[in-house]
């Protein structure tokens, strides 16, 4: 991201100082269009998903989160002075 | 592997049910070496579903999302099998186990079903590109969880125990039909969704890790399904004790 | 009567009613009148009542129909019925960018509407996965250079 915004300033600074507004263009281009895109828009159509680690960590923890949450609802509910067990 | 392994599987989670059930011994402790069998294979699935297991050819890492997905959905299925079997049992001999396993076996699979669709959804957006579209696997999934959550709702709205467990057993019978619908619904209609895959079309360690968590999840599945019978028990007995202030008698078991 | 044969009875108006509900659904015409997606062949066949509405068109992307524009953020290609080359087929321009999956031959979802230009205007573009599961390169590639290899074989992308 510093890379991104540092590199901008020089390329803005540049497009100043000799060639004003038209280079401009394909830097705005892949910023605007990325929130469509899950991954961004540079690997659109690639035909294979780079990245996208954080739907598998998403999925994997909602199920091992859902466990646990399960789990403990049955703790809570658990009934009460029952003679044949305890837990 | 031959196929009928998987149900075999379930068929052993049948009977530990039943064990747990008739034999009051075995309720004080079978649910703890298994529990711990969940754990210890969940944490492991961690390692073999993000390390272990190889990434898939076109969505790379993301396939991952299959090892949790598939066998939560999978856990649902049986979930409500056993469900209705329970439901049937009921109505040709009343009993109150099998009223209260049913109980329990319908909201052990909403969870699992819950959690499954919304782990599908997970793997949809980077995918198919969407969360969510009406497709007919999509559309027949969500009206499966919402008959359970309906049966659900039936059983805590009456009061009377046996009316109950008579006719949340129908609502029981009624609400399977979905259950093959489900399963179909990507043979009988154009989906988005891909039909059912086999050993033949999932690579060997692929196919491993899967069977990995549906292991993991089986042993949840009982342990799920026997605590929350237990609790439907107690509410029975809670139930049937009120009105006449006397000693609990023991049900019929 | 008692009780018991009253559950019993019932337990089978139950199993009756969802067997019936069931095979009403699984041979029924339900199954004709519920469409999720037309293949172009059966949009084609409507002909002018096609035009206008809102529907879903699903097939195969023919190779070598893929047209981005200069941007990279737009495109046009070819859904067919299947993977046969003489299959029907409908030209269709996405206003959208479409999923990383999206490669020639892969099998796709659009939402949007035919017009009489013949050209199936989309804003909702979504691609679907086969049921088959395979490691990188397990048709012969090196698995360690498996988005290389693909990439070889695939010019979808004509950046």
């Amino acid at each position: 991201m510093k890379t991104l915004v540092a590199a901008s300033v020089l390329f803005a600074g540049l497009a100043l100082a000799d060639l004003p507004a038209a280079e401009q263009k394909p830097e705005v281009v892949p910023e605007a269009a990325a929130p469509k895109h899950p991954q961004g828009i540079e690997n659109a159509g690639a035909g294979v998903i780079s990245g996208g680690w954080e739907y598998v960590y998403a999925a994997y923890t909602l199920g091992t989160l859902g466990v646990l949450g399960f789990a403990t609802s049955l703790f809570f509910r658990r009934p009460k002075a029952q003679p044949e067990r305890t837990s | 592997m031959p196929p009928f392994v998987p149900l075999t599987l379930f068929a052993l989670v049948v009977a530990a049910i039943i064990a747990h059930v008739a034999v009051p011994s075995v309720r004080g402790w079978l649910w703890k070496p298994i529990a711990g069998l969940g754990a210890f294979m969940l944490v492991a699935l961690w390692y073999l579903g993000l390390v272990w297991a190889p990434p898939e050819q076109f969505m790379s890492d993301v396939g991952r999302i299959l090892y949790v997905h598939v066998p939560h959905v999978w856990m649902a299925l049986l979930a409500f099998t056993l469900n209705v079997g329970c439901a049937v049992a009921y109505l040709m001999k009343k009993s109150f186990v099998t009223d209260a396993l049913a109980e329990s076996a319908a909201e052990v699979g909403v969870y699992f079903g819950a959690v499954g669709v919304t782990m599908g959804s997970i793997w949809a957006r980077p995918t198919w590109g969407v969360w969510w579209d009406w497709d007919p696997r999509l559309i027949s999934t969500t009206v499966m969880l919402l008959a359970y959550v309906g049966y659900l709702a039936l059983r805590s709205f009456t009061e009377d125990p046996e009316r109950r467990a008579t006719w949340s057993a129908v609502a029981a019978i009624l609400s399977y039909v979905s259950l093959p619908i489900v399963w179909f619904s990507v043979r009988w209609w154009n989906s988005l969704h891909q039909v059912q895959s086999s050993p033949s079309t999932v690579d060997k360690p692929m196919v491993q890790v899967l069977r990995w968590g549906a292991i993991t999840l089986l042993c949840f599945l009982y342990v799920f399904i026997v605590k929350r019978y237990q609790i439907a028990r107690s509410r029975q007995t809670a139930a049937m004790e009120l009105p006449p202030l006397e000693a609990p008698r023991p049900e019929a078991a | 009567m008692t009780a018991e044969s009253r559950n019993r009875l019932i337990a089978v108006g139950a199993i009756l009613v969802a067997g019936a509900a069931l095979s009403w659904i699984a041979f029924g015409n339900i199954g004709e009148n519920l469409v999720y997606y037309w293949k172009p062949s059966e949009m084609l066949a409507q002909g002018d009542k096609a035009y206008g509405a809102t529907v879903r068109l699903g097939g195969v992307v023919v190779p070598g129909s893929v047209q981005w524009s200069p941007e990279h953020t737009s495109l046009t290609f070819d859904v067919a019925d299947t993977h046969q080359p003489a299959a029907p087929k409908v030209k269709v321009s996405s206003e959208v960018t479409p999923p990383q999956m999206f490669r020639e031959g892969i099998g796709v979802v659009v939402e949007g509407s035919f017009a009489s230009d013949q050209v199936f205007k989309t804003n909702r573009l979504m691609v679907n996965h086969s049921n088959e599961y395979r490691a990188p390169g397990s048709d012969g590639g090196m698995p360690s250079d498996w988005k290389g290899s693909l990439s070889q074989a695939d010019t979808t992308t004509e950046k």
